[in-house]
């Protein structure tokens, strides 16, 4: 007869207390999670490592803050989520300032047969990551509300909206 | 077929179930961070016991003065109680010779 795998919350109240194998094991059942959100997200997989490692950094550090009113993987992702902005509006105001000091010529007009990863690079931020939770992550529009920060409707219609962007990028229809 | 196509996307853009070397490069991480941990709690600590030595030290330090210059009155004092009680001494011990 063997043992239950221990929950989420056992595992987070035994990492609290110190146990770094129960955080070990955290961070082998939320990984994939979160870093393929990120994945999608950045679309870049190396960029997406880097910050899924920050996300469980933060994660060890914070664990205390965890409450459990969200699942451990809505927590971790929503960090995830935080931090992937942080990034990207630093960026944008790198690029903002090469831009104001060296002019780039202007960006070629899109194809028209972009494909998905171009599709989804071009959609607007909270977006982009409701589709990759939603779509591509199996999570629930409540459990994306949680991560993103945003009201259910909201990301019911980026959820449709994306999804119609990303059909129409591959030629065929939402119905 | 479009759905189709969305699907394999996502399979695609699916990180793996189980990377050692994600798990190892995290690992290290942590235990650097952790090492900045106990670098900042080793040095809080000694500040905890430096700091209220560095504030009390002015009192610390007249109270040394003072009670090295209460010795240096008493120094000759003690002397001439030390070289007596050896001339009493050496006086009763004679006289039991003699």
């Amino acid at each position: 007869m063997t043992t239950p795998a221990p929950t989420d919350a056992e595992l987070v109240a035994a990492a609290r207390s110190g146990s770094h194998a129960a955080f070990r094991e955290i961070v082998a059942r939320h990984q994939q999670a979160v870093r393929s959100f990120l994945r999608r997200v950045t679309g870049d997989p190396d960029a997406a490592d880097d910050l899924a490692q920050e996300t469980f950094l933060v994660a060890w550090t914070g664990l205390w803050r965890y409450r459990g009113q969200a699942s451990l993987r809505s927590w971790l992702c929503a960090i995830a989520w935080k931090k992937q902005l942080s990034v990207a509006r630093s960026r944008q105001r790198e690029s903002r300032r090469a831009e104001a000091a060296e002019p780039t010529p202007a960006a070629p007009l899109p194809d028209h047969r972009l494909d998905l990863a171009a599709a989804l690079a071009s959609l607007p931020d909270a977006q982009r990551a409701a589709v990759a939770l939603c779509l591509g992550g199996e999570f629930t529009h409540s459990e994306a509300a949680q991560v993103l920060g945003l009201p259910l409707g909201t990301i019911k219609s980026h959820v449709e909206r994306g999804r119609a962007k990303l059909l129409a990028a591959l030629g065929g229809h939402d119905e | 077929m479009s759905d189709d196509r969305l699907a394999e996307f996502w399979r695609a853009t699916e990180a793996p179930g189980a990377d050692l070397a994600f798990a190892l490069a995290l690992e290290e991480r942590i235990a650097r961070r952790r090492l900045q941990f106990d670098l900042a709690a080793a040095v809080a600590a000694a500040l905890a016991l430096i700091a209220p030595l560095a504030i009390l030290w002015p009192t610390l330090s007249a109270r040394a003065d003072a009670l090295v210059t209460s010795l240096d009155a008493a120094g000759p004092a003690l002397a001439a109680v030390a070289v007596m009680g050896g001339a009493l001494l050496w006086l009763s011990q004679r006289e039991a010779e003699v």
